[in-house]
């Protein structure tokens, strides 16, 4: 059962209840891979000093705002506060001072290989290639330690990953082969399925594989009495929250994949699904964007 | 724009860059290779030039694997000898077979061939004929959908390079570039270029002009080498 939270009016890291995080996307990031991209997802941390008072007033705060404590450094205390957050509620932190800045969210690197040849041979369909997803997560991507070996939550997102995109693969045009995506998360903070799945549609353009549309992937929810677009961590962790991962072929709006926790009336469910297709549609031309520019680079070196 | 490449882009048919799922026209046109059709739209299926030339619509790809098709003049490197024939590899995630009868003298594991796909089975397995061993030389490997790039129109472009260079090219529909002789690092230099390039206007004109300058470059440090 959802807890009863507060309805605050400013989102918990400064944004519009349904702006995205920033989202940089690269393609072709590596050498060996046929494909590659890498997705930046996420908001700028500002990392500000503050009088020794002002810290202990931080802890209330901390409550509805996505604010985090660093202690002591130096003569002044410090405080990590989303640069938004900042623009919106600066006052409440009387006279500080911006001493660092930086970025906190998802990053993915995904590889695509082949087609190539199936290895274990018995994999292969003599009818369309077989689509392979490898969802993993650094150690080091979150606050506390992950264990690297693979678990129940890594081998369920690989699944739901690779039935997002495998709808949309010619795979036919490719018998008796593999194409593997590996998707590997060097840092965290709420979203990382649908960071990976938009990386991957993006590494497998790159990898000249014929594909219906681009996958573009996006979580829309609920947090402090707001519906809202990109959750982080933080937002993940309301008493009321719901957590709604959605993928979407953004041409036809078809929706492949759609998670969800927590509990929410037919009506709002409705409405994240209208603001989900909105802004996958925003990822979407972002990801063409940056299959673009890599070409557009070439012409720019060599002229 | 200088009125060179002006010139260039009229000649051509109007090209540009799309990714899949992008719409290319909502017009009939006859469907050429990488576009498919949904609600009426003639849409890209791949990354790369979209092309609308005599009411075909079609997608040049930038990227992907080679798939063997029948007609090709692949570059392989055997990978097993057997009492059939010779397994071959023509870098894609198919294998090629050679029948020892469509060659002149034995082959052993390793050697380079040319040889033309004669017939593609439906799992894309092909067989391979008229090969020819080749000794010697620089292989190279680049993206195989921009080989009809390096060869260009009525082989224009490949036609510049052996001349200028005077090397011997032979280029595989896989992708694999064989280069001996001549200017032949230049050669080679040339077809990384038109590779990194291939989405570009005015590719031939550019070319001959970065060979005959890294020619003459050559040629200048030469002289002052003898003169030392």
């Amino acid at each position: 059962m959802a807890k009863k939270a507060k309805k605050i009016d400013i989102r918990s890291d400064g944004r519009e209840f349904d702006e995205l995080r920033e989202i940089k996307i690269q393609a072709g990031v590596l050498d060996q891979a046929d494909g590659s991209a890498r997705v930046d997802w996420g908001i700028t941390m500002k990392r500000i000093a503050v009088s020794e008072k002002t810290y202990n007033k931080v802890e209330s705060l901390r409550e509805q705002f996505y604010i985090i404590p660093r202690g002591k450094g130096g003569k002044k205390y410090l405080v990590d506060v989303p640069a938004k957050l900042l623009d919106k509620i600066g006052d409440e932190f009387g006279d500080y001072e911006v001493v660092g800045e930086h970025f906190k969210g998802n990053v993915a690197i995904v590889a695509v290989h082949g087609p190539r040849e199936p290895i274990p041979r018995h994999v292969a369909d003599p009818y369309r290639a077989v689509l392979r997803f490898r969802y993993t997560m650094a150690p080091f991507s979150v606050p506390e330690r992950k264990r690297p070996a693979p678990g129940r939550r890594e081998i369920e997102i690989s699944k739901v990953s690779r039935e997002a995109l495998q709808g949309v693969v010619f795979a036919n045009e490719y018998p008796m082969t593999a194409i593997d995506i590996f998707a590997e998360l060097l840092s965290a903070d709420a979203g990382t399925r649908v960071t990976a799945i938009t990386a991957a549609s993006v590494a497998l353009a790159d990898a000249g594989i014929p594909m219906k549309d681009l996958v573009a992937a996006v979580a829309v929810g609920r947090a402090y009495g707001h519906l809202v677009a990109d959750l982080t961590k933080f937002e993940e962790d309301a008493p009321d929250a719901v957590d709604f991962p959605m993928a979407v072929v953004p041409r036809t709006e078809e929706i492949t994949l759609a998670q969800m926790d927590g509990r929410i009336a037919k009506k709002d469910l409705d409405e994240l699904v209208e603001l989900g297709i909105k802004k996958a549609k925003e990822i979407s031309a972002l990801q063409r964007q940056a299959l673009k520019e890599k070409y557009q680079r070439v012409v720019e070196n060599e002229q | 724009m200088t009125d060179e490449k002006d010139a260039n882009a009229q000649q051509d048919v109007q090209r540009w860059l799309v990714t899949p799922g992008e719409v290319i026209t909502e017009e009939r046109v006859k469907l050429g290779p990488g576009v498919y059709v949904q609600d009426g739209k003639v849409i890209a299926k791949v990354l790369g030039l979209a092309e609308l030339r005599n009411g075909m619509a079609r997608v040049v790809p930038l990227e992907g694997n080679y798939v063997p098709k029948q007609g090709d003049t692949v570059v392989g490197i055997v990978v097993d000898v057997k009492i059939p024939g010779y397994d071959v590899d023509i870098n894609s995630p198919y294998k090629a077979f050679l029948p020892r009868d469509q060659v002149r003298e034995p082959l052993e594991y390793g050697d380079v061939i040319v040889a033309t796909v004669r017939f593609v089975d439906e799992v894309k397995n092909s067989v391979i004929e008229n090969a020819r061993k080749l000794e010697g030389g620089e292989l190279i490997y680049i993206a195989s959908p921009r080989v009809p790039r390096v060869i260009g129109k009525n082989a224009s472009m490949i036609t510049n390079i052996k001349n200028l260079t005077g090397s011997r090219v032979i280029v595989g529909a896989n992708g694999r570039i064989w280069i001996k002789g001549g200017y032949s690092d230049i050669a080679r230099d040339a077809i990384y270029k038109i590779e990194r390039e291939a989405h570009t206007h005015g590719l031939t004109d550019r070319i001959a002009e970065y060979i005959k300058d890294r020619i003459s470059e050559s040629e200048s440090n030469g002289e002052e080498g003898k003169e030392n």
